[in-house]
């Protein structure tokens, strides 16, 4: 395709925006996945102290 | 294609070409819609991002571990919004210049087509202008390129892409009326007929008008544009290119090209541009007048040209040389040796005017002096002229100064 000098900047920056806007894409998806981690994590603890709270009472 | 369905590519051989393919189709309409949408899916990942991490802070508040962790995905997540913020700010300030300049290089394409078929077409002979041509619009529109581009370099703030663009609009649209009228006065006992440019009202009143001038008029030129421009977007639905800002600002540019004369330096001057004006209008009033500072070899054609234009009674002489008294070709010969000693002292008068017009302009004054940095070659090269012409004849004046030939005009300089 016969593009002007201008075009191709233009392309070039556009195409430049749009790498950088895929970057932040994945990295907010892994934002999400550290979320989910740190939930799942939390969720784990929480059961433990109640788990860990029901066995104390038990013996108590 | 027919090869590609008899002998299918390999895999990663068909992915290159699907890649080539999608990279020569790409047009940047077709990319600023792509990246429009992808900012708008990325604004919708940093929202569902920012929900998850509010409810996971709700839903495990008394967990200190959490609490930390969840804090550092947060601040991450904020830089990240702040980058989107400046991205999307970057993506309509680029756009909105490329907006801007495809505008603008309509517009350069609709006064060129004006100043040639009012000063390089004109049925007319006498309206066919040798020096406020398209070729001189495009030199000052040039010029003031180059001067805005130096003022940035010595004043980043003062000078952006749109202060460039403007200015080059205003160039290009500020000659595009030449109103005139034959100035008759005797001379002894010959009569002069000198091309009076209408430049101001009080040009014009002077002639019993009450026009309001060329460069008010040429800024109108320009403002009509502007508007049918912001029009034709608006029916398109489209945002506007241009502000009201945008016409005042080239109103003053234009304005400022009207001009004086400075008896005591003996050139022409601009005594509307002045210590307050803006970048741009002192970016093309200088243009204006640039050409002995920027360009000598321009200078010299540029001063026959306009001696052809002006001097109306030698331009009909020129048609019959041979029908002139000896008196009368003696006449001519005087004036025509009187305003090619004249360039010198016009050139070194800009000279001598430069300083005073780069007032206002203090952070940017080494910048665009490096611009003007050709007045001597200017004076000295039209001294030599003045002096080679000394012992010519009246035929050899008219042609040296380029009389017959109707193509010789003001040296056309390409836009950049």
């Amino acid at each position: 395709m016969d593009l002007d000098p201008q075009a191709w900047v233009r392309l070039e920056r556009l195409a430049m925006v749009r790498t950088e806007l895929a970057s932040l894409g994945a990295e907010f998806i892994d934002m999400r996945r550290d979320v989910a981690n740190v939930v799942k994590s939390a969720a784990k603890r929480r059961d433990d102290r109640l788990l860990e709270q029901t066995r104390k009472d038990r013996l108590s | 294609m027919s090869e590609r369905k008899e002998r299918p590519p390999q895999e990663d051989g068909l992915e290159k070409e699907k890649k080539v393919e999608a990279a020569e189709s790409a047009t940047p309409e077709g990319e600023r819609a792509a990246a429009t949408a992808e900012l708008s899916a990325v604004k919708n990942a940093a929202a569902e991002t920012s929900t998850a991490i509010e409810d996971a802070r709700q839903k495990f508040a008394g967990d200190p571990e959490a609490d930390a962790e969840l804090e550092a995905i947060f601040d991450h997540s904020e830089r990240a919004k702040a980058r989107i913020k400046e991205i999307e700010a970057q993506l309509e300030r680029g756009e909105r210049i490329v907006d801007l300049n495809e505008a603008v290089n309509e517009g350069t394409q609709a006064a060129m087509e004006l100043l040639r078929s009012r000063f390089e077409d004109a049925e007319d002979e006498k309206d066919r202008l040798p020096f406020h041509n398209a070729g001189h619009s495009v030199g000052v529109a040039a010029r003031t390129r180059k001067i805005l581009e130096a003022i940035e370099r010595g004043a980043p703030d003062l000078v952006d892409e749109r202060t460039v663009e403007i200015g080059q609009l205003a160039a290009v649209f500020h000659d595009s009326v030449q109103v005139w009228e034959p100035a008759v006065t005797k001379d002894g006992e010959f009569t002069k007929v000198i091309r009076k440019r209408l430049a101001t009202p009080a040009d014009a009143k002077a002639v019993g008008s009450g026009y309001a001038g060329n460069e008010t008029a040429s800024a109108a030129e320009a403002v009509k544009f502007i508007d049918a421009y912001n029009e034709k977007r608006r029916t398109a639905g489209s945002a506007e290119v241009f502000t009201d800002e945008d016409k005042d600002v080239i109103r003053r540019a234009i304005d400022a090209t009207i001009p004086g004369f400075d008896p005591e330096k003996g050139t022409v001057v601009q005594p509307r541009l002045v210590k307050e004006s803006s970048v741009i209008t002192r970016a093309v009033a200088l243009a204006d007048l640039g050409e002995s500072g920027m360009d000598p070899e321009g200078y010299l054609m540029a001063g026959d040209a306009l001696f052809r234009e002006e001097s109306l009674d030698i331009l009909d002489a020129s048609k019959d040389a041979g029908a002139l008294s000896d008196a009368q070709k003696d006449y001519y010969r005087k004036r025509m040796l009187g305003w090619s000693k004249f360039q010198p002292k016009f050139a070194a008068g800009r000279k001598a005017r430069l300083e005073q017009e780069l007032e206002g302009l203090p952070e940017a004054a080494a910048e665009v002096r490096k611009m003007f940095s050709r007045f001597d070659e200017s004076v000295s090269g039209s001294a030599d002229v003045a002096a080679r012409r000394e012992n010519m004849t009246f035929e050899e004046l008219l042609k040296d100064m380029g009389y017959g030939e109707d193509q010789k005009t003001e040296k056309g300089v390409e836009v950049a």
